[in-house]
């Protein structure tokens, strides 16, 4: 055979109209199909494709990460981190409708928020029928509680903390008066949903609302870790793994109430 | 709008250089929405995946930080 240097004219056995593919099949191609074949391929259709479809196992428990601020209709200025209702409702729609999704986790560590943006991720995730467990790191602050409370069983690690104070006149309420009662009945919304929906009377509630000499700036409580449990606002201390075996079993409790209906 | 936090009004609006603030777009990238940061006209950086099937956070093409090209495709062909 000649071998041909000039890169204008193709070697003999090539295809001149498209150059990288060669006429004749490689012998690379069965050599990929040894040992670890599947995933060899797998990575190959990303790199050559750009296709992503990895055969994975899937999930029964979906994941969502309640972070920073909870955004409401303004948007806010980009240093905030935030969680948009716009990504979070339609998600929680698609979990509660896909008949392969079982359970729900919900990560928190949010600094608080839009009062009606995290009132209506509460009230969706509470009116799920699929089982959700949430997990408090860091810090479940403010609207944070709400969302915390509205899972069928809340966690709190030891270390996070939750802050219940008042709802502020930080947002645009025209300060006449009647303000004062639009935040009260603001207050009230959120009082009867975290009472409702956990094991603390509005009593216990409201004194950690109003106490004083707590906070520097404000005043509430500082609720950390187990105290949060004492109150009865969360339902227990723990990490990842025992939210997650307190999904696997509420989602197995489920399952078992099911057949016996039918 | 209400805002219930515990950081202050005045962080979470104060006034930013328009210029120096980061430009944050939420595209869709494989079938998947992630939301990025413009770096320069044809690249951008994955900041956040928006996803609730934990499966997708260890796909490495979506890894926070990972560099997207932007390359020009033609609709029709030149003759």
């Amino acid at each position: 055979m000649i071998d041909n240097d000039n890169p204008v004219i193709a070697p003999p056995g090539t295809n001149p109209e498209n150059p990288t593919e060669p006429a004749l099949p490689a012998e690379a191609p069965k050599k990929h199909r040894s040992a670890s074949a599947k995933k060899g391929t797998a990575v190959e259709n990303i790199q050559e494709l750009g296709s992503t479809e990895v055969p994975t196992a899937k999930s029964n428990v979906h994941v969502m990460t309640i972070i920073g601020q909870i955004e409401g209709h303004m948007v806010l200025p980009p240093q905030n981190k935030t969680t948009k209702y716009e990504h979070i409702m339609p998600q929680l729609l698609a979990i509660e409708q896909n008949p392969e999704i079982e359970g729900l986790m919900l990560l928190l560590n949010t600094v608080g928020g839009d009062v009606e943006a995290g009132l209506a991720i509460a009230e969706m995730i509470a009116s799920m029928s699929k089982p959700s467990v949430s997990i408090i790191l860091g810090g479940g602050h403010s609207i944070g509680a709400p969302i915390a409370v509205s899972a069928t069983y809340s966690f709190i690690v030891e270390s996070a903390s939750m802050t219940i104070h008042p709802i502020r006149l930080t947002g645009m309420v025209i300060g006449a008066p009647s303000s004062f009662d639009y935040l009260e009945k603001m207050q009230d919304r959120v009082n009867k949903f975290v009472v409702s929906h956990c094991n603390i009377n509005e009593k216990k509630w409201k004194e950690l609302l109003f106490k004083t000499g707590e906070l520097s700036r404000d005043i509430g409580t500082n609720v950390v870790g187990k105290d949060a449990v004492h109150y009865g606002l969360i339902n227990e201390v723990g990490g990842v793994s025992n939210a997650l075996a307190k999904l696997q079993q509420l989602i197995k409790a489920q399952k078992e109430s099911k057949g016996l209906k039918q | 709008m209400v805002l219930w936090t515990i950081i202050p009004s005045e962080l979470i609006f104060q006034e930013q250089n328009v210029a120096e603030s980061p430009v944050y777009e939420e595209i869709d990238l494989a079938g998947k929405k992630v939301i990025v940061e413009r770096c320069s006209p044809n690249q951008s950086k994955i900041v956040k995946l928006i996803s609730t099937c934990p499966n997708d956070y260890l796909l490495a093409e979506f890894q926070p930080g990972t560099l997207l090209t932007y390359k020009p495709t033609y609709e029709q062909s030149i003759s």
